[in-house]
Formats: C-alpha cells, sequence, structure tokens
C-alpha cells in the first residue's frame, strides 16, 4: 500500500481500532464470564446448542430452532465478550503471548474446521451408499442444508470458543 | 528433526517479579513501559510464557541491567543470596 491516502486511512483505522482495543482490555462489565469455569462452561453449551440446532433441524422440528439460534447467539456473543475480542484484532493491537496464543487457537480452529467438515462428507457418502442398498433412507437435500448450517454455525463459534477454553487469564 | 512439545521445551527462568517490587512498579506500569498486556507480565514472572528477544531487550532496558542478570536457561539464586555471595568474596 504505497499510496499515501491509502496509508493514512489505514493509520486512522488502526487508531480507531487501537481505542477500541484499550477499552476492551480494560473492560471489567463482563469478569462474571471470564473465570475458566465459566468460560469452559459457556463453549460446552454453545456446541451443545450447535448441536440440539442441528438435530431439531434434521427431524424437523421447526418451532425449537428460533429459540436455540437466539440462545447460541447470546452465549457466543457472551464468550466473545469473556475473551475481550482478542481473536479478531489485528496483530499490530495485540502483544507477542496474545498473537502467539491466538496463532495456535486459528491453527486448532482449521483443524476442527477440516474435522467438522469431512465428518459431513463422510456422513453423506455414506448415507447414500447405504440407501442405495437400502439400509436406510436417503438424506433430503433440505436435510443436507440443515446440516450444512449447523457446520457453519460450529466452524463459527470455533476461534473464540477455542481460546475461550485454553485461556488460562483472561 | 522432531518438534519438542511446548512442555518440554526449555524453560527461561527470571526475576522479574523481584526486580519490580524492588522498584516498587505495577505489573501495569512494567506493562506500559515496554507495551504489552499486564497479563503478559504475569505470565512472563511465573515463568509460563518465554519473551521474545525485543521484549527481553525492552525489559532489561527498562531496568537498567543485562538481559542475562534478569533471564536465565538456568535456575536464578535469589537477590539476597548473591549479595551475601558478593559480600563473602569481597571480605
Amino acid at each position: 500500500m504505497t499510496n499515501p491516502d491509502a496509508q493514512k486511512l489505514r493509520r486512522e483505522m488502526i487508531d480507531n481500532v487501537r481505542r477500541k482495543a484499550e477499552r476492551d482490555f480494560h473492560d471489567t462489565r463482563f469478569d462474571f464470564v471470564r473465570p475458566l469455569g465459566r468460560r469452559r462452561a459457556l463453549v460446552i453449551f454453545v456446541f451443545a446448542l450447535v448441536a440440539a440446532y442441528g438435530f431439531f433441524n434434521y427431524f424437523d422440528y421447526p418451532e425449537f430452532v428460533l429459540p436455540i439460534l437466539i440462545l447460541w447467539g447470546i452465549s457466543l456473543w457472551l464468550i466473545r465478550m469473556s475473551t475481550r475480542g482478542i481473536v479478531d484484532y489485528p496483530d499490530e493491537i495485540v502483544d507477542e503471548r496474545m498473537r502467539s496464543v491466538r496463532g495456535q487457537t486459528y491453527r486448532y480452529a482449521f483443524m476442527g474446521t477440516c474435522v467438522f467438515m469431512s465428518a459431513y462428507m463422510v456422513f453423506y457418502i455414506a448415507n447414500q451408499l447405504m440407501a442405495k442398498q437400502g439400509w436406510v433412507a436417503p438424506t433430503t437435500a433440505d436435510q443436507m442444508h440443515d446440516l450444512s448450517f449447523c457446520l457453519f454455525f460450529a466452524c463459527m463459534s470455533l476461534p473464540s470458543a477455542i481460546y475461550a477454553w485454553n485461556e488460562r487469564l483472561i | 528433526m522432531v518438534r519438542k512439545k511446548r512442555s518440554e521445551e526449555a524453560p527461561v527462568y527470571n526475576r522479574l517479579a523481584a526486580l519490580r517490587a524492588d522498584q516498587g512498579l505495577t505489573r501495569q506500569q512494567v506493562a506500559e513501559a515496554v507495551g504489552v498486556h499486564y497479563q503478559t507480565i504475569g505470565y512472563l514472572e511465573r515463568g509460563e510464557y518465554r519473551p521474545s528477544l525485543l521484549l527481553a531487550l525492552q525489559i532489561s532496558r527498562l531496568f537498567k541491567l543485562p538481559v542475562e542478570a534478569i533471564f536465565s536457561l538456568d535456575p536464578m539464586s535469589s537477590m539476597s543470596e548473591q549479595l551475601f555471595d558478593s559480600k563473602r568474596i569481597s571480605s
């Protein structure tokens, strides 16, 4: 980025983010969810909600889906608040230890995403093969869509959840 | 080459807590002086994080001491023991 205007814009953006980070790093409003035990309980709850979302959507219980999604959104937001949003800040804002922990976090998140994607593919292929033999009913396209949303919510939760699970003090 | 697990890597000992207490500085003050989060200073003091060369040099500059006086690969004797030893040698 050699354009002076672009550089100035970038500096301004970084300054804005830095000010927000300063506020977040000293924010005590969410200290009630910052103890490690509570963070881990929240992480378990979030993934239980994702599993419940997948289950109820797959077996067609739409009345449960919206409340579960709202609960999932609130829980994920609480996890992000408990980790002070560190997983989202650019490198210029966080210090070297946080960068190192965050790098590890994203590595695990990538691995987790790969595992979820593989499970999805294996489920699909296994279902198709067994359906051809007449052992099970074939999964419909709608059901696969439902599961893909479940996968999306799980992968979206991963970075914050892993950081919240692993970091002893925040 | 097999990479060692983090728990198997050689620890870096330091006397950051003693120096900080000696100079009456809080973790927050040290953190602001070297540009890190105050919890990173806590992690350093407990030996749970190994600083980069840059951070080690910044800390040594802050305390006006050589790096090896603050960080070591071997367990460090307490400052009172060192003081006692140096007095015994000089007397």
